[in-house]
């Protein structure tokens, strides 16, 4: 259970470059181009799912989010091949347009990974936050322009597409007078799947789960002191009928840090100064503050989007 | 891909490990260090599900390889990591993971206890670990929360033999139980799929095979 403390702002496109200057400078490391895609899933309708369990304890029916990074081949068009992929790409996605469409999300959901040997899996070395972002660094470093190291040209069927993280996360913390906002999430990791019915869609339908909507997130994001990361989000709403882009004309700003036990409260309090100490530096450029935690709220029966 | 298989011995005592294991003594190269296993079963609880799903899925979480749990629901499977080691790089960087996983078993009983409830845990703990001639056997006396389940037996060949050369020593292994007057076990060398070729699940569905009452 980990414990994510969090505040969020927004700019405007306009102020985008000057932002990651800004930003580059206090933190003294240059952006990191990212994306991710989530898919959320919720109970099977069908099913009557009771919100207790066996021991009569309430169990609300919560959503289920899965998500994983895509290839930055599914995301660039034609137009854009050519560029470097830093964090000028973001400033081509100004409208809802977006090459991931329905259908190849769909393919990722339903196709069958491909089998993947898991003994290699355990060979990883330890990869923490820091430790990955300094892999991606290795590339050319000059005026602070970073090309991310992910290979553009990758097909599907990649093998890094076979794992996922799933997440059930609980409803923000209460109280007036938060000065940042806690979110407890459970967290674990699919490697990889086999057998009959392997796609991951059809493993979610066998747990009682049906798919139920799915964003994309292209952003940048900046590694800061005491863990604290902050992003820079571009976020668009994949449906069959089209997508659209949810953050237009500007970029939702996330910062958070993620406490890995709940218990320990010094943590969570120097986290929660961190952040303060953020909103502080920022004052007067960009308002970062707790949003709704009603809208954060991924239960069912209170009907609400994650996002 | 190495091949493996599962025993079970339901008919057994504690002690039928050791004589087993006195049994195979001539043959052992070395001992290695213990093992253990967490084999669950958990049962839907939803009660208007179509009578062609199957209400029982199994979670087996392998301390010895890896420490990942698989699930196995009818003949699907999927694999699972609690370790933060092993969470893939990508996933961690663009932010999906926060680093800090959990078992599936605790989102399962947590989150998800009004639709999964567990029936049953079996578990394995400080098993044997023996190296023989292109064979790895473990054993371990499986007990639940009963008491003493039986005898398990883990077969793994070293190298990707040949299925016959593995079978071989399956029997092998079966004629060393009947030296020593044991008769009723199971043996389950299945796999998921026929053309599958992942080790893990395919040895979490053998346990379920050999373990099924």
């Amino acid at each position: 259970m980990v414990q994510q403390l969090s505040l969020f702002g927004s700019i405007n496109d306009d102020g985008y470059d000057l932002l990651i200057s800004t930003l580059t400078t206090i933190s003294g490391n240059p952006p990191l181009l990212y994306n991710s895609l989530c898919t959320i899933w919720k109970p099977n309708p069908s099913y009557d799912v009771e919100n207790v369990n066996s021991r009569n304890q309430l169990v609300e029916p919560n959503r289920i989010k899965l998500s994983k990074e895509l290839p930055f081949s599914y995301l660039i068009d034609e137009t854009m091949a050519g560029k470097p992929l830093n964090f000028k790409i973001l400033k081509s996605f100004t409208n809802d347009e977006i090459p991931l469409d329905y259908s190849m999300t769909k393919k990722i959901l339903h196709d069958e990974v491909p089998q993947t040997s898991n003994s290699n899996s355990t060979n990883g070395s330890k990869n923490d936050a820091e430790n990955v972002g300094s892999d991606v660094k290795e590339g050319e470093n000059k005026n602070d322009e970073v090309d991310v190291d992910m290979d553009a040209t990758s097909t599907v069927g990649n093998k890094s597409c076979s794992s996922w993280s799933l997440q059930i996360s609980d409803i923000p913390a209460a109280g007036n007078n938060r000065s940042v906002s806690m979110q407890t999430i459970a967290e674990t990791i699919i490697l990889s799947s086999a057998g009959e019915n392997s796609s991951i869609s059809s493993l979610m339908n066998e747990l009682g789960y049906v798919f139920e909507f799915q964003y994309l997130t292209i952003g940048v994001k900046f590694f800061m002191k005491h863990g604290l990361i902050l992003e820079l989000q571009k976020i668009w709403h994949i449906e069959e009928n089209g997508n659209s882009q949810i953050t237009n004309g500007g970029f939702l700003i996330k910062a958070y840090i993620n406490v890995s036990r709940g218990t320990d409260i010094d943590r969570i309090n120097y986290t929660e100064t961190v952040l303060m100490s953020l909103k502080k530096e920022l004052q007067g450029y960009i308002n970062l503050s707790v949003p709704d935690r009603q809208s954060m709220d991924s239960r069912v029966a209170h009907g609400n989007l994650l996002i | 891909m190495a091949k493996s298989a599962v025993i079970f011995v339901e008919r057994a005592t504690p002690a039928t490990l050791t004589e087993l294991k006195d049994a195979l003594s001539n043959s052992i190269l070395s001992v290695q260090e213990p093992w253990s296993i967490d084999f669950r079963t958990y049962r839907c609880s939803i009660k208007n599900l179509p009578a062609h799903i199957s209400k029982l899925m199994y979670s087996i979480t392998f301390h010895h390889h890896a420490r990942q749990t698989v699930l196995i629901k009818d003949k699907s499977a999927m694999v699972t990591t609690a370790a933060a080691a092993d969470i893939p790089p990508a996933l961690v960087f663009n932010g999906s993971s926060t680093g800090v996983p959990e078992s599936i078993d605790s989102i399962l009983s947590s989150k998800l206890s009004n639709i999964w409830l567990q029936r049953q845990l079996i578990k394995g703990d400080a098993g044997e670990t023996l190296l023989m001639d292109g064979l790895t056997v473990r054993l371990v006396n499986l007990f639940s929360s009963t008491g003493f389940k039986g005898l398990l037996i883990e077969l793994q060949a070293n190298a990707p033999d040949e299925t016959a050369d593995f079978e071989a020593k399956i029997s092998d292994i079966e004629a060393h139980l009947s030296e020593i007057h044991v008769k009723d076990f199971k043996t389950s060398s299945d796999s998921l799929t026929p053309d599958s070729d992942n080790y893990i699940c395919d040895l979490a569905y053998q346990y379920v095979r050999a373990l099924e009452f």
